[in-house]
């Protein structure tokens, strides 16, 4: 019914540094739980095949973009 | 007689065809926030989510109070009672505050269940993520927020919203600008952290006036009291030095951090936008949570008019501007600041012809408590009826002259949520006001330059009127409301 994956808050979509390895908060769209991750970021599902949905919101909690992300998180922090 | 608790009210409110209790499962997650959100934009009645997912003997009421209906229904009033009863009866009873009466901890059903120190915990209640796109999970949109002033003693109810965050915080904003902030302002600078008291499902008239904009140093409390005609009941909380009223649902209690911070917001506001987005806000820390066996967690969605916050408007900052403009000497008729409005219109007709009459009636609205933050006031004369927006529409195409009678101020007061600042000036809080004075000029002979309005009411003799109104049904008409 809902969205799944997670979701992260940004200034500018151009703030995700795509490919790059980066630490970031994001939050499991389901349940809200946040968490510091480190992480890769992609806006194309084949660059990061293996990722999960990251819905990118602006700071007053707009999608930036329709489409969901991927993110492939790397670990914990 | 008044209502004891919200769950009194809540039968009231079923007798009434104003309740929709709901025993399919509905989500927390959005699901709960959509449906609140309709029923406000089609004045729906308030529905009372009996099964939450996830949430077993936990229940939401979304939409407390979200018609002029259900507020007369929480003062014990008809329902039928019209805005511009319901303004006299504010004026009448707030002249005799009632103060609270404090009763022993057996006898306050919030302490039901209580939960100190490690067994606190926020996350079992059923807090809905209510628009989508908010920063988190609102525990906290339709309470009563209860600190107090360390140098003067003076306890402030207000309603501020609060996020949860661990099962041990919540973050809120605490803005200067509110009496919370005007509290907060004397505990930070000294690293003191300020003991605040969440009240979550309070009686109806207390939750009401929590969210009003009354004047610095009047105890809340005793404003609900008179508007009930009986004292409120309070109990002394667990942990910190504060009363909270007996009959609340969930009372959270603790302090806010004079140093820590973490995000808070972006939420769905009452000016219809999400509007002042994600910032740092002070970390409030819980030290004990009270509640009630099967608490209901009160839930106000805001957003486009009509919620709770815009009846507050509707009522306190109509009747308050009403008396101030009456003590400062205006010949005032009447002042509706319309719920659809948000708090940033008023609307004030005045009788008699008095030069300049709309720059006095705007001076004082704009220098009180009250109207200060409402950049747009209309003034027009008393033939309009202020509480018919179509009237007061039409007093403005025909009144008022586009170029004359449009007085902008390029400078003033502003709040973040005034959406058409840009935004260098909503952060720097830089507003800007206009009038309309939508009154003929008093320079204007009466009986050679004042066209004559063309209605029913002011055009025909009253015999005819008379004679149409007693006929309409046998001309075929339905009965005229």
């Amino acid at each position: 019914m809902f969205r799944t994956g997670y979701e992260i808050f940004v200034r500018k979509l151009n703030e995700l540094e795509e490919g790059k390895e980066s630490e970031r908060e994001v939050r499991d769209a389901q349940t809200y739980e946040r968490k510091q991750v480190r992480a890769l970021f992609s806006s194309s599902p084949e660059k990061l095949p293996d990722g999960e949905d990251l819905w990118v919101r602006g700071m007053l909690g707009q999608l930036l973009d329709n489409k969901p992300w991927k993110i492939k998180i790397l670990s914990e922090v | 007689m008044a209502f004891k608790d919200l769950r009194a009210y809540i039968s009231a409110l079923e007798q009434y065809g104003e309740l929709k209790r709901i025993s399919k499962e509905v989500d927390w997650n959005l699901e709960a926030g959509a449906i609140t959100r309709l029923v406000y934009e089609k004045g729906l009645p308030s529905p009372l989510f009996e099964n939450v997912k996830d949430y077993a003997g936990y229940r939401i009421l979304g939409a407390p109070i979200s018609t002029f209906r259900k507020l007369n229904i929480a003062l014990g009033l008809s329902p039928e009672t019209s805005i511009r009863e319901l303004i006299d009866i504010y004026l009448q009873r707030k002249d005799n505050l009632i103060k609270p009466v404090i009763v022993d901890k057996s006898q306050a059903p919030c302490k039901e269940n209580i939960n100190i120190g490690d067994q606190v915990d926020l996350l079992k209640f059923p807090a809905p993520m209510i628009h989508d796109g908010d920063g988190g999970r609102y525990l906290c949109t339709w309470q009563v927020n209860i600190t107090k002033d360390p140098d003067t003693g003076w306890v402030n109810w207000g309603c501020y919203r609060g996020m949860v965050t661990t099962r041990n915080t919540l973050t809120g904003s605490v803005s200067p600008a509110k009496h919370i902030g005007s509290h907060f302002q004397k505990y930070r600078p000294k690293k003191n952290a300020m003991p605040f008291a969440i009240a979550i499902g309070p009686e109806p008239v207390s939750g009401f006036i929590a969210g009003a904009r009354v004047a610095a140093n009047l105890y809340e409390a005793e404003l609900a009291g008179a508007l009930r005609q009986e004292p409120v009941e309070l109990v002394k909380c667990e942990t910190v030095d504060l009363e909270v009223p007996a009959t609340a649902e969930i009372v959270i209690e603790g302090e806010i951090s004079p140093t820590e911070t973490d995000w808070e917001g972006p939420f769905g506001e009452f000016v219809g936008y999400s509007a002042t987005g994600r910032g740092q806000a002070p970390v409030w820390k819980v030290t004990a949570v009270t509640y009630r066996n099967n608490p209901i967690l009160t839930m106000s969605n805001t957003g486009v008019p009509v919620d709770e916050y815009h009846l507050d408007v509707g009522l306190v900052r109509s009747a308050e501007l009403y008396a101030r403009l009456r003590s400062d000497g205006i010949p005032v008729r009447a002042v509706n600041a319309p719920p659809e409005g948000v708090g940033f219109l008023i609307i004030v007709s005045v009788s008699g012809r008095t030069p300049n009459i709309a720059e006095r009636v705007t001076s004082s609205i704009w220098g009180a408590v009250q109207g200060a933050n409402a950049p747009f006031v209309f003034v027009v004369d008393d033939d309009v009826d202020v509480f018919d927006i179509w009237q007061v529409l039409h007093a403005m195409v025909t009144r008022c002259h586009p170029y004359r009678d449009i007085w902008k101020v390029k400078r003033a007061s502003g709040i973040p949520f005034m959406t058409f600042l840009s935004p260098y000036e909503r952060q720097q809080r830089l507003g800007a006001k206009v009038y309309f004075d939508c009154t003929w000029p008093t320079e204007w002979d009466p009986t050679t330059d004042i066209p004559p309005k063309i209605s029913f009411e002011t055009n025909y003799p009253k015999e005819v009127q008379e004679h149409v109104l007693n006929n309409w049904e046998n001309y075929g008409f339905n009965k005229l409301a």
